[in-house]
């Protein structure tokens, strides 16, 4: 009969245990290393925060001061008359430059109708340009001078699509009468003059 | 079946702790918190920049010359009055007309509301509608009509001259439309005219608000000065230049009596 054989399992079980041993101190170490930066985040998020909240009063604070300096009675006095100013002045140059400067028209046509010998009957000068008039002329010479001057370039800067709407020759007065419509082109700044030396801006 | 080992439980405790600890600090404690740090940030931000804005008006307030200005609002006023000046306005058109040897054989101004601000019923409502004017008023222009008479033969001159003046008058003026017509039997001329003048009336923030179809009043301390630039000041030459016909102080009649001409 065999002896039956000693096995030494010490060696196994104390290889366990160190091995076990070893993972467990690094499962602590990690453990509080992840507790380590987790409170660090914490910190640096609370450090943040507080100097958020430092600025925050410091801005609050400089606010203040400069809001009541801008209500100050004297700057109050400044800001109100800059804005009234520069309100008003855009609201004139709004108005100047949409405004027909309907005495460049009559000046025009006043020498139109001197030069040709027509003479004006009734006209019509509406802001968005529409003109109407209507005239005699003695003879078609006249009438034809008046075209030619009417239709000029010296005039092409102050009206434009001039249409001969009628054309009647009155047997009885001997002259012919005749109704134009055009367009007055003339807006925006008065023009330079010999006295006042006005410019646009 | 394999027992649990108190002495393997006693040893992972701490870890498993730990793990729990900062499961539960993530959701309850640094979320919540990031979220304040992201919206305080944002105040502060804005805070910032509105003080710079802020610093940046005292800046310019700093340099404008109050009394220079205060004198040029003076002379802008009569081009564009803050009120319709109806008196005034009457007085120089007719002294235009008189001055180009015209006559004024019509008038006919439709003013609307002429009260102060301070006259005007109290709203109720912030979101009410402004008070109606009457048709074709605009409450920044004035239109009125007016039928003038020349003399035989200078009709037309004198139409010009008028026009030209009219133009560079101090008090903004606007021809919208001109109708000419001539007698056929004294040969005169007559002229219908429809003239418009700017008034800017002055306004509270809320009614600024209202008519520019916003809820609330802008942050009018923070709001940046508006630039005066070069454009302005020529305007400013260009009306300076202009001639001024209503410069005449018409006297307040007393109110609340029964012959307020007295």
């Amino acid at each position: 009969m065999a002896e039956p054989q000693d096995i030494n399992l010490f060696a196994e079980v104390a290889q366990e245990q160190a091995k076990s041993g070893v993972f467990r101190r690094k499962i602590n170490m990690a453990a509080i290393a992840a507790l380590l930066l987790t409170a660090a985040a914490i910190a640096a998020l609370f450090g943040y925060w507080l100097f958020l909240v430092s600025a925050s009063t410091r801005i609050a604070s400089q606010t203040k001061d400069a809001e009541s300096e801008i209500t100050s009675r004297a700057n109050t006095d400044k800001e109100i008359t800059r804005r009234a100013l520069v309100a008003k002045l855009d609201d004139a140059r709004t108005f100047l430059t949409g405004v027909a400067r309907f005495s460049i028209g009559f000046d025009k046509l006043i020498a139109t109708f001197k030069d040709s010998g027509a003479s004006l009957k009734d006209a019509t000068l509406k802001n968005d340009g529409k003109v109407t008039i209507t005239g005699e002329a003695g003879s078609s010479d006249a009438f034809g001078k008046m075209v030619d001057k009417l239709t000029s370039e010296e005039l092409s800067a102050t009206f434009g699509q001039i249409k001969l709407t009628a054309l009647t020759f009155e047997g009885a007065k001997n002259s012919y009468t005749f109704a134009i419509d055009m367009k007055f082109l003339k807006k925006g700044f008065p023009e330079e003059t010999k006295s006042g030396g006005l410019k646009k801006p | 079946m394999r027992q649990l080992n108190p002495s393997l439980f006693r040893a992972y405790i701490t870890s498993g702790l730990v793990i729990l600890v900062i499961i539960l600090i993530v959701p309850l404690v640094l979320l919540p918190q990031l979220s304040k740090i992201k919206e305080k940030n944002l105040e502060v931000k804005k805070g910032q920049e509105r003080l710079e804005r802020l610093n940046k008006k005292i800046a310019a307030l700093d340099e404008i010359d109050e009394s220079e200005e205060s004198l040029q609002l003076f002379e802008v006023e009569k081009a564009v009055p803050s009120d319709k000046k109806l008196a005034e306005l009457i007085i120089g058109v007719r002294n235009l007309a008189g001055q180009a040897g015209l006559r004024i054989m019509d008038m006919n101004f439709k003013p609307g509301k002429v009260s102060t601000a301070a006259a005007a019923p109290k709203q109720t409502k912030a979101t009410t509608s402004p008070p109606s004017l009457p048709s074709g008023q605009q409450e920044d222009k004035l239109t009125f009509t007016t039928k003038l008479e020349g003399d035989q033969d200078v009709g037309l001159d004198q139409i010009k001259n008028f026009l030209t003046s009219l133009e560079k008058a101090k008090r903004l003026l606007g021809v919208n439309s001109i109708m000419t017509s001539r007698n056929e039997s004294d040969q005169t001329y007559s002229f219908d005219l429809e003239v418009v003048t700017p008034v800017k009336p002055v306004k509270s923030c809320n009614e600024e608000a209202t008519v520019k179809g916003t809820t609330a009043c802008p942050d009018i301390v923070a709001e940046p000065l508006p630039p005066y630039t070069s454009v302005h000041q020529q305007i400013f030459d260009i009306l300076a230049k202009f001639v001024d016909y209503t410069n005449i102080v018409v006297p307040l009649v007393p109110t609340g009596v029964d012959d307020p001409f007295k």
